[in-house]
């Protein structure tokens, strides 16, 4: 029965934070994603930039190689000179025609650099490579080779005015290399290879620096880099230093022609996520929500377990309640029975029959005053006492009281003191009194035995009546003074002890209050020591 | 068969000048000198003709050109301690050499690159140093895209009437974007035609040599070799002493041999042969700089008596301070005779110094060539034939500068012997940079190498008698 609501109070915990959990991680990966999903955009429009300001760049190029090639005569000396003159360019070719290669021609004196360009281009003018081209590009429209002119706005008119010329690329070397050629009206084609090392140089200008760290410290670090064919870095700039086996953030192709080259993009990991903060949220927001919970839970359990106990105790109650009751009906059955018996064999004069009636009389009496107890308890809960008041004298009422226990306290060899000072009449609830007198002379009796002595003491006031009953008992410890008026508390729960229903006190105290008054326990130097007072004005009857 | 009119040009050296500009204004020299002015009649044969232009001396300091400098720092991290330190003083020191109308660039690579004082007038010297002496090393070596943005800063002001120069300090094998000796010479080649070269100071025994030599070599620049950091002051000073010395740029010369006569190569330069024309260009000229070249040629079989026209010449060039374009010509020619004692007594020592010094480069590449291939007994023995022939024609001629070489040329046997093969090879590539860059006729080449000598010379190798290619 125990393990039960503690189990559903760990799920009443657990539960709620997982789905928090679940949630929480869900949305903060959802986040990142979406960050991540933003960072990258950011820096791929970044490459896409860059990639436009090449190709601009090369566009520029494409226009002054146009120029250059747009040449109807092919005087050696002039063409030697523009080679010679141009730092951008590596060679000029011609190919007649007949795709014979014209200039430079591979049976006439050679320059050195002319002999190179034969040897690096001998596959490119034998195989008709840029023939071939021509043809794909004017069937097919485009062809992987040759930059397709590109249709963007501003250069619109340019590619017009060189629609006649394209790109080619052609690997030799360290990498690609680019041509730049066209068909002229004669049938010729004109072509200049640019210096390789010249272009990139001149990319490389245009690009952005790494400045100093310090210099822009807010900046995100990272780090962009142009690969050729994936493996060769041509130019890297950026202060981040990622390490080598490191994806790139980013990857963007270049435009044709370039399109052996890649730009990249790193940035430390950490920023791409986002950020620690939402970590930290999502840990403080289940922290807190787990302490709420926790607290919670503790607080049913605490309800749980208070009810828990006062049920256990009113099972008690009852439980003593019917022994209590037991006890005298035994005996009033009993001697009614002897009694019965007796009434065959009467001799005359006998006190035999007297007494059984007197342990019937008390007996009955005893099970009034613990019947009134429960009722009393059971209104106390209910809050429908009333007080009812009289004229009577306290004494007397005392020693009525007296009287109806004294068959029991004769058997238990108690000896009764009386110091009795309340003489005079006064109006106050007879059956209240009563009951605090039972309920305290009961105590002694049932808790006190071994001390064989009992003192009741009365005086009188205007205002009030006092009463006080001490004992020779076992005596109550200081610390418990408080405790003896809570209901079913008891000194011991040995069960030598069980006798009494442990609400006595309780309604001692309470009938007390009800009429105006109070009670106080006290230690004396053999025993304890109960004093009620009972308002005699009708204040306290007027509250209620 | 080239008998005409043009024999009546007189035998010997003619340097003409053509043009006259500015009457004050000092010209370059052109002079053009057969090696033997008398060639023995009857038989083909091979003879070499020099030609050389001379600056005239810059007067003072405040007629000089001024120059547009861009300063590529390597701050990678092999730089680091006293390299760094000696790096960012030279260059301060330079920084205090030049004027307000000197425009200065500083760049600054390792993995990446730091246009660290974009290109400026040299206003505020203070704010350059400044930024010099905040650069502190780590990285990798980007030493093309450093070249890259330097001469983009350059371009920036690029003027014919300044000297634009690179000075590209790299003490590191270059490993970031284009690393190789011929995409950087490709570069150098592409810059000298816009009038920028570069001059490669590579520093330490681990930087590449070949590319600091090909790159300084095709952009007319010069390449030094500097072992220590120590001497790192003394040859930026150099480097900005002639930078800032500088009379001439876009010099160049075409020669023209008549038919009949084949050009066989061009010792000293870069050239380029067509024909029967050749083209080279130095990109520039210095205060009383000497830059020639030797070239080599076929002489048909002649008759006695007979003469011939060598070459003709024509130059031009960028008079950095009348500031205008000025022309050169010159020609040369040669007779021919059955006597060996007049062929003997028409020599011209001073060019055939040159010839051989030139020749011996070209050995001393072959030796760099067999080091490479890790052949060391032929790279050794190359260079000894080498250190033979020099010294036989030293001998004969007398010659310092020919003793100067020899001593460069001992000093890389004794390293390629002691297997000091890293060291050998940088002092060779410095050493065929410098002898191609036409050093002034009075350079002391000992002193070159006086410094690195470590040990003394082994026992001279065995003499072995070598024909003049």
């Amino acid at each position: 029965m125990n393990r039960y609501p503690k189990l559903l109070l760990i799920l009443l915990v657990a539960l709620p934070l997982t789905l928090l959990g679940w949630g929480g991680v869900r949305l903060a990966s959802h986040e990142k994603e979406r960050v991540k999903a933003n960072i990258q955009q950011l820096l791929t429009g970044q490459l896409k930039e860059i990639d436009r300001s090449i190709a601009d760049q090369l566009e520029t190029l494409a226009i002054d190689m146009q120029q250059v090639t747009s040449i109807n005569s092919y005087n050696l000396e002039e063409l030697r000179d523009v080679v010679r003159n141009d730092p951008r360019i590596f060679q000029l070719f011609v190919i007649n025609p007949d795709d014979v290669l014209l200039y430079p021609s591979p049976i006439g004196p050679l320059t050195e650099v002319e002999r190179d360009f034969i040897l690096k281009t001998s596959d490119l003018v034998n195989d008709r490579q840029l023939q071939l081209s021509e043809k794909g590009a004017s069937t097919d429209g485009k062809k992987q080779n040759i930059s397709a002119p590109r249709g963007t706005g501003k250069v619109k008119s340019v590619v017009l005015a060189r629609q006649t010329g394209a790109w080619f690329v052609w690997n030799w070397g360290p990498g690609i290399n680019l041509i730049y050629w066209q068909r002229r009206e004669n049938g010729h084609i004109v072509g200049v290879v640019v210096e390789r090392s010249r272009w990139i140089a001149d990319i490389i200008a245009e690009l952005p620096d790494t400045q100093d760290v310090s210099q822009d410290s807010e900046s995100v670090p990272s780090r962009v880099q142009i690969v050729e064919s994936g493996t060769t870095v041509i130019y890297k700039w950026g202060p981040y230093d990622p390490d080598s086996e490191d994806a790139p953030t980013v990857e963007l192709r270049l435009s044709s022609p370039l399109s052996a080259w890649q730009l990249q993009t790193f940035v430390p990991l950490h920023l791409m996520t986002a950020g620690r903060s939402g970590t930290f949220n999502l840990i403080a927001g289940l922290v807190i929500s787990g302490i709420a919970l926790i607290g919670l839970a503790y607080a049913i359990d605490l309800q749980f377990g208070r009810e828990l106990r006062e049920a256990s105790r009113r099972v008690s109650f009852v439980n003593q309640v019917s022994h209590e009751l037991r006890t005298p009906l035994t005996n009033i059955r009993m001697y009614a029975e002897l009694l019965d018996r007796d009434l065959d064999t009467l001799e005359p004069n006998s006190e035999q029959p007297r007494k059984r009636l007197g342990v019937i009389l008390s007996e009955s009496q005893r099970l009034t005053r613990l019947i009134s107890n429960v009722l009393a308890f059971a209104r106390q809960e209910k809050q429908t006492l009333r007080v009812c008041r009289k004229q009577v004298v306290v004494d007397e009422i005392v020693r009525n009281v007296l009287d109806s226990f004294r068959p029991s306290l004769d058997q238990k060899e108690i000896e009764v003191e009386l110091n009795l000072n309340a003489a005079q009449s006064v109006m106050i609830d007879p059956d209240i009194l009563e009951q605090i007198l039972g309920n305290l002379i009961s105590n002694v009796e049932k808790y006190a035995v071994d001390g064989r002595w009992m003192k009741i003491q009365t005086s009188q006031s205007e205002q009030k009546v006092r009463l006080v009953v001490a004992d020779h008992g076992p005596g109550i410890e200081s610390s418990n003074h408080g405790k003896v008026f809570e209901p079913f508390w008891r000194a011991s729960d040995e069960l030598s002890q069980s006798a009494g229903t442990g609400i006595g006190l309780t309604i001692v105290q309470y009938l007390a209050h009800l009429h105006g008054g109070e009670v106080h326990v006290q230690s004396t130097d053999e025993g304890v020591q109960f004093e009620v007072n009972i308002g005699i004005s009708s204040e306290a009857e007027d509250k209620l | 068969m080239m008998m005409n009119m043009k024999s009546l040009m007189t035998a010997g050296v003619a340097a003409v000048l053509l043009h006259v500009g500015t009457v004050q204004a000092e010209q370059v020299t052109l002079d053009v000198s057969p090696a033997y002015k008398v060639l023995k009649s009857g038989k083909k044969q091979t003879t070499w003709l020099r030609v050389g232009v001379t600056g005239f001396e810059m007067k003072t300091d405040k007629e000089r050109a001024p120059v547009n400098i861009a300063i590529v720092l390597d701050k990678s991290g092999s730089m680091s301690g006293e390299k760094i330190a000696k790096a960012r003083q030279a260059a301060m020191g330079a920084i205090d050499r030049l004027g307000p109308n000197d425009i200065v660039t500083v760049v600054t690579y390792d993995t990446t690159v730091n246009v660290l004082v974009p290109a400026t007038k040299l206003t505020d010297k203070e704010y350059v140093k400044k930024a010099i002496a905040g650069v502190s090393s780590g990285g990798g070596t980007a030493l093309f895209a450093g070249v890259s943005k330097g001469a983009a800063e350059i371009r920036k002001f690029l003027d014919k009437e300044r000297v634009n120069r690179i000075i590209l300090l790299s003490d590191g094998l270059a490993n970031e974007g284009p690393s190789t000796p011929s995409e950087l010479g490709s570069l150098g080649a592409s810059l000298k035609k816009e009038g920028i070269s570069v001059s490669t100071l590579g520093l330490g025994l681990n930087y590449n040599e070949d590319l600091m030599a090909k790159l300084a070599g095709r952009s007319g620049g010069n390449h030094q070799f500097i072992e220590r950091a120590t001497e790192l002051a003394d040859i930026f000073n150099r480097e900005f002493d002639e930078v800032t010395s500088i009379v001439a740029q876009e010099v160049k010369v075409k020669i023209t041999v008549p038919e009949g006569i084949r050009p066989v190569r061009v010792l000293g330069n870069e050239a380029e042969i067509s024909g029967q024309s050749i083209q080279l260009a130095f990109n520039q000229l210095y205060s009383k700089q000497n830059r020639h070249v030797v070239l080599e040629v076929e002489v048909p079989e002649t008759e006695n008596g007979q003469k011939m026209q060598l070459a003709k010449v024509s130059a031009n060039y960028r008079n950095m301070q009348s500031g205008e374009t000025d022309k050169l010509s010159g020609a040369t020619s040669v007779k021919f005779s059955s006597d060996d004692k007049q062929v003997e007594a028409s020599l011209t020592q001073t060019v055939m110094e040159d010839v051989v010094a030139f020749v011996a480069n070209e050995q001393n590449r072959l030796a760099t060539d067999y080091l490479d291939a890790g052949d060391i007994m032929k790279c050794a023995s190359t260079l000894e034939i080498n250190s033979a022939f020099l010294k036989e024609n030293a001998d004969k001629y007398n010659s310092v500068k020919l003793r100067g070489i020899l001593l460069g040329n001992g000093y890389q046997l004794d390293a390629v012997k002691n297997r000091d093969l890293n060291r050998a090879r940088k002092d060779m590539r410095f050493f065929q940079n410098t002898i191609t860059d036409n050093a002034p006729a009075d350079a002391d080449f000992s002193k070159l190498s006086k410094q690195k000598v470590q040990t003394p010379s082994q026992q001279p190798a065995q003499q072995q008698k070598k024909q003049i290619p």
